[in-house]
């Protein structure tokens, strides 16, 4: 299949580009933020440019800290607890 | 005649039929949901086949704008997932079920009234076990009945709430029901557990990664929405409903970060993504509940898509765990590809359907100035990119070289399947004025491409794909279960089950003892109690006796044999105790 083929070329292009495209991404995303308009709205800091980038950022960690401390703490049992 | 066609009717006698059928059964499959999308399109809108049975209005056939939302992602999802499972077609049993279930769901979602709804949610539930149990291993068959237990619990709420209202409100009708009394209550905790609302959501997770692969892709698709459906007609507003959404959406992505098995991951995000829907039917303003109606419309279709990514990469290689897989690109760039369409869906990407459905909900907790909901929210945006869109992708498809033998792309009716799915996500994401016209409440006044909005959007995504790189080392998958409230009827029961039996062993010793030791002495005691059985005890009864033939033969001849006097009596006799139970008691 032909698809398959540029999938895979697509990909490889990806292995050697792909993270200074995405550093440059993100660099756009919040310099470009300064000239978007905004609205007042749920609360007053997510007007600030970059708040959105701060705050994926931030859930991300949060979320990875609290699953696996959760986890740590008493949520994780071995494959066979139930059997 | 145009007004009895119920697209569910066609699932129903497609189910009875499918045993005649045998060799056209391909096209049989696929002409099912194409019928039933015809009958879609010529169903009137309105009440129809409504008629009296036992002094309540039953109302087969309710065609308004919510029931048809519903009805056509329905007849779509089936549609697809019966493309997809065409290399199974001669599994009769298991299309039956699948078709029952659809069938079921469209019932539900066609009801008028509370009896017609409940007794084809147990369709649903009965026909849906079968698509888990027929997976056939051990595993399976003890999760499918944990599964059937949870929802004839569902049921019995259900069915115990639906007398108390009925009485209560004298009517049966399926429209708003409100919590203000425990019919209501009972009614809203029966949909509730089919909508997975934890705690009573443990079912979910635990029976749909241990259904067989195609039933999986329908599972995933009816149940939870089916009840969505009943919690936006039934019990918008309820605000309780808000904040358990706004719960589940954190509980499921917390779950899933740290799932292994892929399916399992995909199940806690349903749990997730049904959180938005609950939380826009819990705030109940139009654009919350058009939000809940757009968020399960696309939510169905990368949900289904998503399973089917899943499901390919299964049955290509036996393996359904993140650390045994891994490589898999480059043996399966379609399904990866299809897959990520799925991902980048669900993870609410511009362009993609989530973007034009979820917005709607988090825009209107802004509204509404539900400031936590709207955060929580939007953690949960962030944390469904960070496990769907990168963690399980990352881990199954590259990660490290491929270590087994090499495997085949999934089979050309799957990629069709998970192409179609791809079309409407893309589709949506893009035009999404066709999806806006179909909603509840109307007009529809949301624009989701805003150039903030998209900016945020990308944003916050992009950024948690930031995170997933800083954290990578963290987020490697282990395995082992994660404890969930099925602990109590996995483990817990059996635990007080134990007390319970050790207690009563102890009672038992006790009184052995005591029987023991007293054995003697009863002995004793009997053998002087002989005189008094015989003269005392029998002579008690034979007078007993002797009093009850003379007091009948007395009634006996009392009796005049007319009906009407013991009518009277009876009567009477009704009106005494009625009027001491009602003016007495006080």
């Amino acid at each position: 299949m032909k698809s398959d083929k540029l999938i895979l070329s697509v990909l490889e292009w990806l292995e050697v580009r792909g993270l200074k495209l995405f550093f440059a991404v993100l660099v756009l995303l919040v310099a470009g933020d300064v000239f978007v308009p905004k609205e007042e709205g749920a609360f007053p800091g997510h007007t600030w440019a970059g708040f959105y980038a701060f705050f994926g950022f931030a859930a991300s960690l949060l979320i990875t800290a609290v699953a696996k401390g959760l986890s740590k703490l008493f949520i994780h049992k071995e494959e066979d607890y139930y059997d | 005649m145009i007004d009895y066609l119920n697209p569910a009717w066609v699932y129903l006698l497609g189910a009875l039929g499918m045993p005649l059928v045998k060799k056209q059964r391909a096209a049989y499959l696929l002409a099912v949901p194409v019928v039933a999308g015809l009958f879609w399109l010529l169903l009137p809108m309105g009440n129809h086949l409504s008629f009296d049975f036992m002094g309540r209005q039953i109302t087969m056939i309710r065609a308004d704008a919510l029931s048809r939302l519903f009805g056509l992602v329905f007849i779509l999802a089936s549609f697809a997932g019966a493309l997809y499972g065409l290399h199974e077609k001669h599994r009769t049993n298991l299309w039956m079920a699948a078709f029952f279930y659809v069938g079921g769901s469209l019932s539900v979602v066609y009801a008028g009234d509370l009896i017609t709804l409940f007794i084809f949610s147990e369709l649903m539930a009965f026909s849906s076990l079968c698509l888990i149990i027929f997976e056939g291993s051990d595993k399976a068959l003890k999760a499918g009945f944990r599964y059937i237990l949870v929802h004839i619990f569902a049921g019995v709420c259900m069915v115990g709430g639906i007398a108390i209202h009925a009485v209560k409100t004298g009517s049966i009708a399926f429209d708003g029901l409100g919590v203000s009394d425990l019919g209501g209550q009972l009614i809203l905790v029966g949909f509730m557990v089919n909508a997975a609302v934890p705690p009573l959501s443990a079912w979910l997770s635990d029976a749909y990664p241990e259904a067989t692969i195609v039933g999986a892709v329908f599972l995933s698709a009816f149940t939870t929405k089916t009840a969505v459906y009943c919690l936006m007609r039934g019990f918008a507003g309820v605000e309780l409903l808000a904040w358990m959404g706004a719960i589940m959406t954190l509980y499921g992505v917390g779950y899933a970060m740290l799932e292994n098995d892929i399916r399992r991951l995909l199940s806690f995000h349903i749990i997730s993504q049904v959180g938005y829907m609950v939380a826009g039917a819990g705030m109940g303003s139009h654009l919350a509940v058009n939000g809940a109606g757009a968020h399960a419309f696309t939510h169905i279709l990368y949900k289904g898509l998503l399973f089917m990514g899943a499901g390919a990469v299964i049955h290509s290689t036996g393996l359904r765990k993140q650390t045994d897989l891994g490589g898999v690109y480059k043996f399966m760039p379609i399904t990866m590809t299809l897959y990520m369409i799925g991902a980048f869906s669900i993870s609410a990407f511009p362009l993609f359907s989530g973007f034009v459905s979820k917005s709607m909900i988090v825009a209107a907790a802004e509204h509404q100035h539900l400031t936590a909901i709207y955060l929580m929210l939007n953690i949960a945006s962030a944390g469904t990119f960070l496990s769907v869109g990168l963690k399980l992708p990352y881990y199954t498809f590259f990660h490290r070289e491929w270590r087994g033998e090499p495997v085949k792309e999934a089979p050309s009716n799957m990629l069709a399947a998970m192409v179609f799915m791809s079309v409407l996500c893309i589709g949506i994401g893009v035009f999404p004025g066709p999806l806006y016209a179909l909603l509840p409440n109307h007009p529809v006044h949301f624009e989701s491409y805003t150039p903030w909005h998209v900016v945020g959007s990308l944003q916050l995504l992009l950024f948690t794909g930031l995170g997933f790189f800083v954290l990578l080392r963290f987020l490697t998958p282990h395995t082992g279960v994660s404890l969930d409230t099925e602990w109590f009827y996995r483990k817990g029961f059996y635990y007080v089950g134990r007390q319970i039996t050790s207690a009563v062993y102890y009672l038992d010793t006790v009184m052995n003892t005591l029987y023991l030791s007293g054995f003697a002495a009863v002995k004793r005691i009997s053998k002087s109690g002989r005189w008094t059985d015989v003269n005392v005890v029998d002579g008690a009864v034979n007078e007993v006796g002797r009093f009850f033939k003379r007091t009948s033969e007395d009634a006996r001849r009392m009796q005049s044999g007319l009906l009407r006097g013991y009518a009277f009596t009876m009567v009477v006799a009704f009106v005494l105790i009625a009027g001491y139970y009602l003016f007495g008691g006080r």
